[in-house]
């Protein structure tokens, strides 16, 4: 760069401490905001993370939380409906058995009256 | 860690990070050339340069978190500066401009060279020079001005939004305007 003569009071000149205070208290005040945009940042990227987290359980990614308690649920479910088919089927046998051994009896004794 | 002697970038960098003592070192760097500058630039007019230094440096806090160091802190410091007096003069209209442009240059030959380093410790040919500085069109002193701050021709093409050699240009006027301005200044001394 080509030297050209430098004149100070062409140069610098002594800033009001006024301006200065005003200047650095606005400077401050941003920093403020910055910091607590920043901490709000930070709180919206937990929030996000532990919704993803609710999420994510909700729709059995995490197999470990969700899937055992169903599992159980849904097989002693079906193992009372497999308890009831077995009391009805008992039910039936013993309600043939019932009616089978009275005709067997009916037939005894209508055959033991044509004997007499 | 950041001090004194820390790059302007880094300052930015610490000062966005949250360390509110980098902002106050960049400030306290450059605040006095810019004052200065503005000071000389805007003298005789109706702008005060209170008002634009308070107004660059509160642009300057808004506008760091989106700053890009593709250049000189210095220069975009300057840039905003002179963005923000333009605007002033449009708002205020061209009774602005007429007070800073006074052209009363006189028309008088050149004057035969001297040897200005000796010259310079006077004070009384730095006075002279301060006022033949205020005397100068609007658009050479700033061009003038900044070449004291030692902006590059480019960064100040880019402060005024011109071709380098526009700039050339004005430098070229304002060195010549200044020399006339002496001589006739010198003569009416004698």
């Amino acid at each position: 760069m080509k030297k050209y003569l430098k004149l100070e009071s062409l140069c610098s000149a002594d800033v009001p401490p006024e301006l200065d205070l005003r200047i650095l208290a606005a400077s401050k005040m941003r920093q403020t905001a910055l910091r607590r945009r920043r901490r709000l940042r930070l709180a919206a990227g937990g929030f996000a993370a532990a919704a993803a987290f609710l999420v994510a359980a909700g729709v059995g990614v995490l197999p470990g939380l969700h899937s055992p308690r169903s599992v159980r649920e849904d097989s002693a479910a079906l193992a009372a409906m497999s308890d009831w088919t077995n009391v009805e089927q008992a039910g039936y046998n013993l309600a043939s058995e019932i009616s089978g051994s009275s005709s067997f009896f009916e037939l005894a004794d209508s055959r033991t009256n044509f004997e007499v | 860690m950041i001090n004194d002697t820390s790059g302007d970038a880094e300052l930015i960098c610490a000062y966005l990070r949250g360390d509110g003592r980098a902002f106050e070192i960049l400030y306290h760097r450059y605040k006095r050339q810019f004052y200065g500058y503005l000071n000389n630039l805007l003298r005789g007019s109706s702008i005060d340069p209170d008002d634009v230094f308070e107004e660059t440096w509160l642009k300057v806090i808004d506008k760091l978190p989106k700053y890009r160091d593709e250049g000189r802190f210095s220069a975009w410091l300057f840039r905003l500066g002179h963005n923000i007096f333009i605007d002033k003069v449009r708002k205020n209209g061209s009774a602005v401009m007429q007070s800073i442009d006074r052209g009363d240059m006189p028309e008088l030959p050149e004057p035969e060279h001297r040897q200005p380093s000796s010259e310079m410790e006077n004070i009384e040919l730095g006075r002279e020079i301060e006022k033949a500085v205020q005397s100068l069109p609007a658009e050479q002193r700033e061009v003038f001005l900044l070449r004291q701050q030692e902006l590059s021709f480019k960064e100040i093409a880019e402060i005024q939004n011109c071709p380098v050699n526009t700039v050339l240009s004005r430098m070229h006027y304002a060195v010549k305007n200044l020399r006339i301005f002496l001589a006739d200044s010198r003569s009416l001394v004698k």
